[in-house]
């Protein structure tokens, strides 16, 4: 995926051509559904996040002017699109705190199928993951949004930085709170993480 | 250094990007403090650990790009429906006073129609006629009601089967209808045991471009569901009769849908609740 069919794509779809801009959902959909995804812990929302993502993506397009990747902006509206929805569950007072642990399981089986190990192996990777998974869940959304990002995502420090508008320091400073919150969740389970 | 400091730098320690001066002084921070040398032992465990979260292949659900597309359009479409009319205060009332003149006459016609087939618009405006409200979702419909009690059923409206069902004992609904399959789908929604339902085609992941053809109206529905990207109520009493359409030109979009002509000319597409109905006026 080329920046510069990106490139080409905006600029076509910044003149109203909504088959280039189809394009560029079609290209952008599966990074921006497995972002979404890993921050949801549930298909329907990633989907819901997606959309919405994709529909300020359209508005805002006009605006876009290259400074940055595409794909590092679509990080940050499909972020802030995120933030948004926490921030609406937060206010209707609907959040569950069971939801993240019971929501990820359904994940957390789809990650263990891995041939090369045995099934202790598997099993402890299993285990460690749902740990991790429930710890990051418990997380202020834009730390899970960084950490995901970084870890899984494998943006860069600066990426990251441009994706959330923050200094570099800042974002290395935050994801280095995050790690440390996440450290003392996940103390009780300390024997899954031992460093190799 | 103290602790604190040290926690700060681990993350660069992990990383490998403190310089040499720095570094020597936190290393010597942990050789002199056992147990954050442990606290950093354990965060470097978490550290490596994080990237394994990345392992797994997560599938995109089939047809999302359609779907984004859909949404696409129906936000447009909303945009212009809430745009503010232009031309003072004399202008919107005769734009009230048009739309209602529309719904009582698409009242009287689908009671005359033999009342058991709803539209959207109808069971919002006129809540005696039946307790189901139907509206679009992102990615399908949301059937929902006021509080009741009795059996509420989906069914593939062609096959009879039963999609989904919910007992209700004085609950309030609300069950979204999703539906990820490429061709359309006909489904009824009812109460058991009432004669009222809501017929709605939902459209699949598959796009269609052609502006007319012939044949029954749920076929035109079907057209027409899959031709705007968005769902399609049915408000006729006979989906079976035969009809011939053309959709509106233009690209599409929702909003120019109740442009489109239909033989009999009796038969027209609406908007109601984020979705087309295909109704008799």
């Amino acid at each position: 995926m080329s920046a510069a069919e990106d490139a080409v794509l905006i600029a076509a779809s910044q003149r109203g051509d909504r088959n280039a801009f189809d394009e560029l959902i079609r290209k952008h959909q599966q990074r921006a559904y497995q972002y979404a995804y890993r921050l949801t812990s549930n298909p329907d929302e990633a989907a819901d996040l997606v959309a919405d993502a994709f529909v300020r993506v359209y508005h805002a397009l006009t605006n876009f002017r290259g400074q940055s990747a595409f794909t590092t902006w679509l990080y940050r509206i499909v972020t802030n699109c995120y933030l948004d929805l926490r921030k609406r569950e937060r206010n209707r007072q609907h959040v569950s705190l069971d939801a993240p642990i019971g929501g990820e399981s359904e994940g957390v089986e789809r990650q263990i199928e891995d041939d090369a190990d045995g099934p202790g192996v598997l099993a402890e990777r299993s285990e460690r993951e749902r740990a991790m998974q429930r710890a990051v869940a418990l997380l202020p959304p834009y730390q899970q949004a960084m950490l995901t990002m970084f870890h899984v995502e494998n943006l860069s420090y600066e990426e990251i930085a441009q994706a959330l508008d923050l200094p570099i320091g800042t974002v290395k400073s935050r994801l280095n709170r995050a790690r440390l919150s996440l450290r003392e969740l996940l103390e009780p389970e300390a024997e899954l993480f031992e460093a190799t | 250094m103290s602790p604190q400091k040290a926690r700060d730098l681990f993350s660069a320690a992990v990383e490998g990007t403190l310089d040499s001066g720095l570094r020597a002084s936190f290393d010597r921070a942990l050789a002199s403090d056992p147990h954050l040398s442990s606290e950093f032992q354990a965060f470097r465990g978490l550290y490596d650990g994080l990237h394994a979260l990345a392992d797994a292949p997560i599938e995109v659900p089939f047809g999302l790009a359609d779907r984004i597309s859909a949404r696409i359009d129906h936000d447009k479409w909303e945009r212009q429906r809430n745009r503010p009319v232009i031309g003072g205060a004399w202008l919107r009332s005769l734009a009230l006073g048009m739309a209602a003149t529309v719904l009582i006459l698409g009242t009287v016609a689908s009671l005359r129609g033999g009342g058991k087939t709803f539209s959207a618009g109808l069971t919002l405006d006129q809540p005696v006629a039946t307790p189901l409200e139907i509206r679009q979702t992102n990615l399908g419909v949301e059937v929902s009601s006021g509080p009741l009690t009795g059996t509420i059923k989906v069914r593939n409206g062609e096959t009879g089967d039963v999609i989904d069902e919910a007992i209700l004992r004085g609950d309030s609904l609300r069950r979204p209808v999703r539906y990820a399959g490429e061709r359309p789908i006909f489904v009824v929604i009812e109460q058991v045991g009432q004669p009222e339902r809501l017929s709605v085609v939902l459209p699949g992941s598959q796009r269609g471009t052609l502006s007319d053809g012939e044949g029954t109206i749920l076929e035109a529905a079907k057209a027409a569901a899959i031709y705007y990207r968005i769902p399609v109520m049915i408000a006729v009493p006979d989906p079976q009769a035969k009809t011939h359409w053309k959709f509106a030109p233009g690209v599409g979009s929702p909003g120019d849908a109740p442009g489109s002509r239909f033989e009999p000319a009796s038969l027209a597409l609406s908007q109601s609740n984020g979705m087309l109905v295909l109704r008799t006026f």
